[in-house]
């Protein structure tokens, strides 16, 4: 979470608060070592210290406006006249990082030309010598260093809190890394820059205090011979509290310095600790400024690439637990997909199989029927030519009928012709028979006399009459035949009709005949073609049915693999969930 | 004797009274015709020409033999005009003899009233 940029107001007041304090109290040293130290002019101690007092606060302020001026972005996101943006952090963080090395030489510079112009002046305004103005600069130097090594010191650890707290405003870890890789110094040379000032410096100025007030003793011991015991004294009083001083002096400086190298080391170790126990979640900056911060920096990288790492294989175990739950879901579902494959492909194996029997059984059919569709051909020539012939024997038939027709009706005016000449016997016979009768007649009138004439004229009506009754039988015999013939002319004629219907229907089973030849030849054609296609159809088939057995083959061989792919999906699940348990043990967030 | 017969009846007629035989047609309105009053007129009939009458009759034949004829009372013959002569017995049937042109005028006098009406 994002602190306030409000948090950064009065930071560099807070930083330099203590480095202010040393360069202060570096000064009170100065004045109180110049006084101490120094032997001035008779009756111009208090100009010295007025000079002291004078210059070197005006040096001190003119100093920390302008560096006021280097700090000014710090300043800006305190007050909150900016948005904290990634490049004006960023630029904070420059300003913070170089405000120790800053204060160093801001301190060193103020002593130097706080030295020089209260020498210059303490000379011009006391015509004291030159090599007092010069001790007056080397004692400022050397209180100079001291006091920026201490202010250097003490500053330090504030920085890198500065700059934590620039990164809890907003600027991420990555960003800051490459603005602070550019400070180079090495532990070796802190280590030597602490040791010579904070040795070397302590040691001239308390060389110089006890130089100084040995001299002071001398002067007395020349004054009063007497005074031998008590100088003793204080010399041995001076060099106590110089002994005293430098060591205190320099367990400062150590337990300082020492600090500010080993505290980053302790925080890493710390950090170290939790990384080791698992916890990567992001860990502040140990800022340093020299190998341990190139050391912080790797421990950085190593801890944020660690994090990424375990990052990924976070996410990337839950993806692959995800793909491999799915890869195993769609391996089942595969698997009973495949399974309902093999069973419906063994359906359509069989299913292929009894097409391929009734392919087989269809083109044998297709063969009968051609070879029915053949015959039917051949009978439906063999009809076509009987039609035609039947419908010319009808013609013949027509033909005769007409002839018949014809001579049935002169028999029946012949048979007319003969019933008038029986009717003319008859009438005949009838006259005879009555002149025979008469005849007898008259022979019976005769008696006895005309009995012969009756018996011939009796015998003569019998045969009278035996020619009628044989011309009535006649007679009844020609209306037989009349009515046979008006019978037969009427049966002729119905025969002729008949014979006609007859021959157009011929002629009509005949052309219907000649349609069927066609349509038969037709049907033979197409029956051919079918039974081709057919045998090409069980060609087919059968080549199917092997095709369908081949990829049956195939996709059991399938589900064995979908099966084997299965377990060995299992097993990856096993080995993702095991993995995404080994990456839970990190904590990143 | 000549042996005719009118429908179902039959008779009998000397043959000396019969001049002679003439064929009779259906229609011929030239003799009376005894069937009128015997029977329904036939197709063809023979008309007996005696001296001064005429009967028709369906068929007839002659009996060459004169048989003997046996007398009948007198009562008898005057019931049918006087013309009833006898009977004679031909093949076990009997049969009446009558007298040709009184039979005739019988006939016609039965049968003058009936073709009046």
């Amino acid at each position: 979470m994002k602190a306030s940029p409000r948090v950064l107001n009065g930071l560099i007041r807070r930083i330099t608060l203590g480095s202010m304090g040393a360069a202060a109290l570096g000064a009170l040293g100065a004045l109180v070592a110049g006084l101490l130290i120094l032997k001035p002019v008779e009756g111009t101690s208090w100009k010295l210290a007025v000079l002291i007092a004078g210059i070197f606060p005006v040096i001190a302020l003119w100093r920390l406006s302008v560096e006021s001026q280097r700090t000014k972005t710090v300043r800006a996101l305190g007050r909150g006249e900016r948005s904290p943006d990634r490049s004006l952090l960023l630029e904070a963080l420059r300003e913070l990082v170089s405000l120790s090395d800053r204060s160093f030489w801001t301190n060193v510079s103020t002593f130097l030309w706080g030295g020089a112009f209260t020498g210059v002046a303490y000379h011009t305004w006391t015509d004291a010598s030159w090599s007092l103005s010069l001790q007056i600069f080397f004692l400022a130097l050397t209180m100079g260093l001291t006091s920026a090594l201490h202010a250097h010191v003490l500053l330090v650890p504030r920085v890198r809190e500065g700059a934590l707290l620039l990164m809890d405003v907003g600027l991420s870890q990555a960003d800051a890394l490459p603005e602070l890789s550019a400070r180079r110094r090495t532990v070796r040379q802190r280590i030597i820059i602490l040791t010579s000032i904070g040795a070397l410096a302590p040691s001239a100025v308390i060389a110089q205090l006890y130089l100084s007030r040995t001299d002071v003793v001398l002067d007395s011991l020349e004054a009063n011979v007497g005074m031998t015991g008590m100088a003793a004294v204080e010399l041995g009083v001076w060099g106590a509290v110089g002994v005293s001083a430098f060591i205190v002096w320099v367990l400062f400086i150590a337990w300082t310095g020492a600090s500010s190298i080993a505290l980053p080391m302790q925080e890493m170790a710390r950090q170290a600790s939790q990384i080791a126990d698992g916890d990567l979640r992001p860990m502040p900056l140990v800022l340093a400024e020299d190998e341990v911060w190139t050391t912080s920096k790797a421990f950085i990288q190593m801890r944020m690439q660690l994090m990424n790492a375990v990052a990924e294989l976070k996410r990337a175990g839950i993806k692959i637990t995800g793909a491999t739950d799915a890869l195993v879901k769609t391996s089942d579902e595969h698997g009973s997909g495949t399974q309902q494959q093999v069973s419906s492909l063994n359906e359509t194996s069989v299913t292929t199989e009894e097409l391929a029997r009734s392919a087989i059984e269809i083109a044998h059919r297709a063969s009968s029927v051609a070879e029915i569709a053949k015959k039917t051909l051949q009978v439906a020539v063999l009809g076509q030519t009987t039609a035609e012939a039947f419908f010319g024997s009808m013609a013949q038939m027509k033909k005769d009928n007409h002839a018949i027709a014809d001579a049935v009706v002169k028999l029946n005016k012949r048979v007319q012709q003969i019933g008038k000449i029986v009717e003319f016997i008859n009438e005949i016979a009838d006259k005879a028979d009555l002149l025979a009768l008469n005849a007898e007649l008259e022979g019976t009138k005769a008696g006895d006399v005309g009995r012969g004439f009756s018996l011939v004229a009796a015998e003569m009506r019998r045969l009278a009459e035996s020619v009628i009754t044989s011309t009535r039988e006649i007679a009844s015999l020609i209306n037989d035949i009349r009515d046979a013939t008006n019978a037969a002319v009427m049966a002729t004629e119905a025969g002729v009709k008949a014979t006609d219907a007859g021959a157009t229907i011929s002629l009509q089973v005949a052309q219907s005949l000649r349609t069927i030849v066609e349509l038969a030849q037709q049907t033979s054609d197409a029956v051919q073609t079918i039974s081709l296609a057919t045998q090409q159809q069980q060609t087919g088939t059968g080549q199917l049915a092997e095709a369908m057995s081949s990829v049956l083959n195939v996709t059991q061989q399938g589900a064995l693999a979908t099966e084997q792919m299965t377990s060995a999906n299992a097993d990856l699940a096993g080995l993702a969930k095991d993995l995404q348990s080994a990456v839970g043990r990190f904590q990143i967030n | 004797m000549v042996l005719c017969r009118v429908g179902p009846h039959r008779m009998a007629f000397a043959a000396l009274q019969v001049v002679s035989v003439e064929p009779v047609s259906q229609g011929d309105r030239r003799f009376t015709d005894s069937r009128h009053r015997l029977s329904k007129p036939g197709e063809r009939g023979r008309a007996l020409h005696g001296h001064q009458a005429t009967l028709v009759v369906d068929s007839l034949e002659i009996l060459p033999d004169a048989p003997l004829v046996f007398q009948v009372p007198s009562l008898l013959r005057l019931s049918v005009g006087e013309s009833l002569a006898g009977f004679i017995q031909v093949k076990e049937e009997l049969w009446p003899v009558f007298n040709l042109e009184p039979f005739a005028r019988f006939l016609g006098r039965s049968a003058a009233p009936s073709e009046a009406s």
